[in-house]
């Protein structure tokens, strides 16, 4: 029994291995029809993606010069940012695309390589090559243009306004402070309209940025004036954070050699009755002395930014 | 006929020769004395700073007599006699000079000033920096708004002249300095050097160069009202003790606030030692508003390490 067994095995494993010697002709014909069948299939499978995301492109660069010529600038940025995530898209779409090409390829060669194929078979395998390889060429200058749109739609992004106002995490509202490059924003209320010293101030503003992880501060005497010509006029005279100097070198020469510091107060209002600019001691608490909070328009800019991402998110 | 008018030719000059010798010029013989011919008498004044230790400038007023003497020196006068050696005219001529008795030579004439100290001038209406102010029972004048003091809150200003006057004996300046960092002068014997008087001296402050200076130890004590009414004038005295093992040197204070009544004034303290202290005291004329005034005093060591010795002060007005 156990010898007819043996018998058995042994021609088993003979017939496979003639089966692998092309002992099978129908077998082996079979297997190179699937091969060429297959590569057909993914052929038009890649055709018709490429169709696709031509397609998308075209939508793509249509909705950017759309989005450029948008008034609304949260609804621009928020344009930008979809345009974006479809570019990414579509530069993904082409890396996996790339891959099938890839294995297409591979399987082209093998199928030729293999030999014993018939002529209108062999002449649609290197058709197949040609047009993979022209497929390839069109996708390495979609890819630039796609790269170049990124560039751009980064640049437009960049350019987009800061909003005129915003609302910060903890619910303050800041507004805007147009100075060109120099643009910042201001709170819109003061956060304290008296009774504060400039060390208390200061130490708020500090938290105030640690909680709100963006700096913000207190002004200084430049962004006073900048608030100034903008029309922006506090409701109480305000601390600034710049220490108080005049021309007279005689007189910041004593400051430095006492070793008592003196601020800048902006009080457009005289509430406090002296002028509209001078210096005062950071320990000083006056009910009419309060300060604002400044911060930069890039803060602004990222709190827009934040918040509309969020909203995609949620869609 | 001939022989006898040459004879009285010749008799005529020999006369006249010996007339000659005789009333020769005077001549100025040993000094005598000095003579005072007229004096001229002018009353005047003079004031100065005196020393006071109550950070109050003090003026002490005399009167002077200014008496010009126009003097004349005296000496003995001498004769001079010429006496010829007539017999041999190849010998020289000798010349006597004889003290003439009785007589004296008037030489250099000359005046001389003698001031003479008339006492103080007591509660005398006065002018002293363009104001009418009285001096007191002892002919001192007391500045007693600080103004010289404010005159050097400038640091800047290195010396103030002073014009005081009365009427009937006009106008006097005096320049005063204030000198923060003093150095020993080297004394000349025989070289009197006039010195100007100085605030800080007057005020018995040691400004010389310390030979080393050192800010521990030292401890600020501030006297001030917190509270006053609207215009008052109040002072404000800060006394600096030193605890420390080392003096401290030179050290000066000035305060610095918004409000400028009461902003850069200065303190002065100078060299304190180890276990001493010094006080100074200002005086501030409040604004006219009520409110509160907020101020600091900041310190600085002129040549020392820097004080960290910050006060921070505030008077409420009403």
């Amino acid at each position: 029994m156990k010898l007819l067994l043996l018998i058995i095995l042994g021609c088993v494993l003979c017939h496979a291995q003639n089966k692998s010697q092309g002992d099978f002709p129908a077998l082996e014909e079979y297997e190179k029809r699937s091969a060429v069948l297959k590569i057909r299939e993914m052929l038009l499978n890649e055709t018709d993606s490429k169709e696709k995301r031509d397609k998308n492109v075209q939508k793509i660069e249509a909705s950017f010069y759309t989005a450029q010529r948008m008034a609304d600038s949260d609804a621009q940025l928020a344009e930008y940012i979809r345009i974006r995530h479809a570019v990414q898209d579509v530069l993904e779409d082409m890396k996996d695309s790339t891959g099938r090409q890839v294995e297409l390829s591979g399987l082209i060669d093998k199928a030729m390589a293999a030999g014993g194929l018939l002529p209108q078979v062999s002449d649609y395998l290197v058709e197949a090559r040609t047009q993979l390889r022209g497929m390839g060429i069109a996708q390495d200058n979609l890819s630039k243009r796609m790269q170049g749109l990124l560039g751009r739609i980064k640049v437009s992004i960049q350019n987009v306004p800061p909003p005129r106002l915003f609302t910060s995490r903890t619910g303050i509202e800041f507004q805007l402070i147009p100075a060109g490059k120099n643009a910042f924003y201001v709170s819109s209320k003061p956060i304290s309209e008296g009774n504060v010293t400039l060390d208390e101030a200061y130490f708020y503003a500090r938290d105030f940025s640690q909680r709100e992880k963006a700096v913000y501060k207190l002004p200084t005497m430049a962004e006073m004036k900048l608030m100034n010509q903008a029309g922006f006029k506090p409701i109480c005279a305000i601390w600034s954070i710049q220490p108080w100097g005049t021309e007279d070198a005689d007189v910041v020469r004593m400051t430095d050699r006492f070793g008592v510091k003196m601020y800048w107060i902006w009080d457009p209002a005289c509430k406090l009755g002296r002028q509209p600019t001078f210096g005062e001691l950071k320990f000083a608490k006056y009910p009419a002395l309060g300060y604002y909070l400044v911060t930069s328009a890039r803060t602004g800019w990222q709190n827009r930014w934040d918040k509309i991402v969020a909203e995609m998110a949620k869609q | 006929m001939m022989r006898r008018i040459l004879g009285v030719l010749m008799a005529i000059a020999a006369f006249t020769t010996l007339l000659n010798a005789q009333t020769k010029e005077p001549r100025r013989g040993k000094y005598l004395r000095t003579e005072i011919r007229k004096t001229d008498r002018k009353e005047d004044f003079a004031f100065t700073l005196v020393e006071s230790s109550a950070s109050l400038p003090c003026f002490s007023f005399r009167y002077k007599t200014i008496l010009t003497h126009h003097e004349v020196r005296i000496y003995e006068m001498l004769m001079e006699v010429v006496r010829e050696n007539a017999g041999n005219p190849s010998e020289r001529t000798l010349v006597d000079y004889i003290l003439v008795p009785d007589q004296v030579f008037e030489g250099e004439k000359s005046t001389r000033e003698e001031v003479v100290d008339g006492g103080p001038m007591v509660n005398k209406k006065i002018s002293f920096d363009n104001k009418t102010v009285n001096t007191d029972a002892k002919g001192f004048y007391f500045d007693s708004r600080q103004e010289i003091v404010t005159k050097f809150d400038d640091l800047r200003v290195k010396e103030v002249r002073v014009v005081a006057g009365c009427d009937e004996l006009g106008v006097k300046n005096l320049t005063i300095t204030r000198n923060m960092i003093r150095r020993e002068v080297a004394k000349l014997p025989g070289v009197v050097v006039e010195e100007t008087p100085d605030l800080l001296d007057a005020f018995g402050l040691d400004f010389h160069q310390p030979k080393q200076s050192s800010p521990d130890g030292v401890s600020i004590k501030v006297t001030a009202p917190a509270q006053a009414k609207a215009g008052d004038i109040v002072s404000i005295t800060v006394e600096v003790s030193n605890a420390g093992p080392k003096p401290v040197g030179n050290l000066l204070a000035r305060s610095f606030s918004a409000e400028g009544a009461i902003s850069d004034k200065m303190f002065y303290f100078g060299n304190i030692q180890p276990g001493k202290k010094v006080s100074f005291m200002r005086l501030v004329t409040l604004p006219e508003r009520a409110g509160t005034i907020f101020y600091a005093l900041g310190f600085w060591s002129v040549l020392g390490p820097a004080p960290k010795l910050e006060q921070q002060l505030s008077i409420i007005t009403e």
